[in-house]
């Protein structure tokens, strides 16, 4: 994931690497592709 | 709804999560010891947090718990209990057994004399017979992970003439004789997080399960609850953020009075009071988060960040569903879910309430 798809909430964590703006984009894509659907289909 | 048992049937939408989260490697990305500065880390951590639970806060806590077990386990030495459950690439399900049937805020309220008192009898205790303990009682239906959790970290009363005080922690394997589950709990929030009694029946450990004994315990306990109060925070800064984001699409899509509700003054000004709310939580989080890091954060800290943040969360999710209207009230949109699940936090690791007064003593 790109980083420029990095949640606009994080906007102004100006000390995060590169690498840790991989890693919260990944966290907010399992948030998207996953989780969202799991809770909204089958448990929630 | 589905039933809480089906949440947890082997073949759920859950184990996949599961599995999925764990191929991702986010729980080491940002929690492991790589040498790098401890406070980079920590925000790391609280980003990632705040994602997952904007995604979903029950299925975040049950991710979270997979690595809850492991730092317990290893406090007891026992080579075989690590060996079973901390080895490379075992997942391992913990749960945090605390609150009883009869004593929920009795179990955390230890700056206060009623702690201390004798007369306040435990449900679950735990005796010492030669080189085992033997465990009888119950924990309540409020133990996370509890109906599936592989391993539980149990705090119960070892030394009765203490009162709550006189606790103990002990690693307890699910799979001993004498170990019931007897049903998940249905409740009205978080409902993709387990949570469920556990009774115990006369169960025998070795001495060596027991991590913390009885003149420690208060300590290890406002620690626990330092740290829980503090992962509460930043699990719902990520859920005030999904109101908040649920609020702000929708106002740009609902059009009435032949324009989007989001160019409706009234409107704007309340999503604006969402954003500065969201964004005070995130602060104060990043505060205790980020001092935690590096010094134990006085338990006052994290009771002020977790009863701010979730009366926050339960804040703006109720003014996100109000801006939703009339299809706010229907499971058709999702903001009745995260609301649901934010009234839940208010009780959760603690009533804010009980929390504060328990707090207070120390200011």
């Amino acid at each position: 994931m790109s980083v420029m798809t990095l949640p606009s909430a994080h906007l102004l964590d100006a000390s995060f690497t590169d690498e840790d703006r991989e890693v919260v984009a990944l966290a907010h894509r399992f948030a998207v592709e996953v989780m969202r659907p799991a809770a909204r289909s089958s448990t929630a | 709804m589905t039933d809480p048992a089906a949440v947890i049937a082997p073949g759920s939408r859950l184990w996949d999560v599961l599995d999925r989260y764990d191929a991702t490697g986010l729980g080491e990305a940002s929690t492991g010891d790589d040498g790098s500065d401890p406070v980079a880390r920590a925000r790391l951590s609280a980003a990632v947090s705040e994602e997952l639970s904007w995604g979903d806060v029950g299925l975040a806590i049950t991710c979270g718990m997979t690595r809850f077990a492991a730092p317990w386990i290893q406090m007891s030495g026992n080579n075989e209990l690590i060996e079973r459950y901390c080895s490379p690439g075992v997942r391992t399900i913990g749960c945090w057994a605390l609150t009883e049937p009869d004593h929920g805020s009795d179990t955390v309220s230890f700056t206060h004399d009623s702690f201390r008192d004798p007369q306040i009898k435990a449900n679950c205790v735990a005796r010492r017979d030669g080189d085992e303990y033997v465990i009888s009682g119950q924990k309540s239906g409020w133990v996370s992970l509890g109906s599936i959790a592989d391993v539980i970290t149990l705090f119960c009363t070892v030394d009765q003439d203490r009162g709550h005080s006189g606790g103990g922690v002990f690693v307890v394997p699910s799979d001993l004789p004498g170990v019931e589950r007897p049903r998940p709990t249905d409740k009205l929030g978080q409902r993709p997080l387990n949570q469920g009694e556990v009774v115990f029946h006369d169960v025998r450990v070795p001495a060596d399960h027991m991590v913390i004994g009885p003149d420690v315990y208060p300590m290890a306990l406002e620690g626990m609850l330092t740290q829980g109060n503090i992962g509460m925070s930043t699990l719902f800064v990520g859920v005030a953020r999904a109101a908040y984001d649920l609020a702000l699409d929708y106002a740009r899509e609902r059009v009435q009075g032949g324009r989007p509700i989001i160019e409706h003054q009234s409107v704007q000004s309340r999503i604006f009071d969402m954003f500065r709310r969201v964004e005070a939580a995130r602060a104060l989080t990043r505060r205790v988060v980020e001092s935690q890091a590096i010094a134990p954060v006085p338990f006052q800290y994290a009771v002020a960040a977790k009863t701010f943040v979730t009366q926050t969360a339960f804040d703006v999710s109720s003014a996100a569903l109000q801006i939703f209207g009339g299809n706010g009230l229907t499971r058709e949109y999702p903001i009745e879910k995260v609301l649901r699940d934010a009234r839940a936090s208010m009780i959760e690791d603690g009533c804010n309430e009980v929390l504060g007064l328990v707090a207070a003593v120390r200011l």
